[in-house]
């Protein structure tokens, strides 16, 4: 998935770099396939197109994450937290970390929530950016 | 809110946080949106998520 819409950075030229190479950069960060089903798992949530790398399989297991066995403890921590972080961030509490610090160290859990803090913000952008993603069609959530 | 920031001991990734204060910095000193305005989206921002900046 590609955020923010490149017709938008087109009006905000001195940006454009600067949010390219900061998603980048955050994106790089997440430990093994964290940011496919990370972006797969917004993209779902928000009904936006789905990252490039999703196949139709990848789509699939992180539908139903909660119980697919293809999802490793780790990564079902991590999307619970993006869960929580996207439709209810108060309920992001002592639980979830401790839950999160028993797969990730202090930098990966830094990493992981400055990654959701940008996939969570520029989805909300394309939305509503007129000429974005907000005429898509809403995908069902599971 | 309930969330716990002292079980995390690193805030956010030091070179993200450079980069994202260039970023943050530019939104500000560029564009065609009146700082006042900016102003008051951010402190509407901050009331709205009990954020304390």
């Amino acid at each position: 998935m590609t955020w923010p819409t490149g017709e938008a950075m087109q009006l905000r030229p001195e940006l454009a770099d600067k949010v390219a190479a900061i998603t980048a950069k955050s994106a790089d960060r997440m430990p093994g396939r964290l940011e496919l089903l990370l972006s797969t798992r917004v993209a779902q949530l928000r009904g936006v197109t789905m990252p490039a790398a999703a196949d139709i399989a990848v789509a699939a297991e992180v539908s139903r994450w909660p119980s697919a066995p293809t999802i490793t403890p780790a990564e079902r921590c991590a999307i619970d937290l993006l869960e929580r972080f996207l439709l209810d961030i108060r309920s992001v509490d002592d639980t979830t970390f401790a839950a999160l610090k028993e797969h990730y160290d202090d930098d990966e859990v830094a990493a992981i929530l400055f990654r959701l803090a940008l996939l969570d913000g520029f989805s909300k952008f394309n939305l509503v950016f007129p000429g974005g993603e907000a005429s898509w069609p809403r995908a069902s959530h599971q | 809110m309930a969330t716990s920031k002292s079980s995390v001991k690193t805030a956010m990734p030091p070179d993200l946080a450079v980069d994202f204060s260039d970023l943050y910095g530019t939104m500000w000193s560029h564009g065609i949106v009146d700082h006042s305005t900016k102003e008051v989206a951010r402190l509407r921002n901050a009331r709205i998520t009990d954020c304390g900046y």
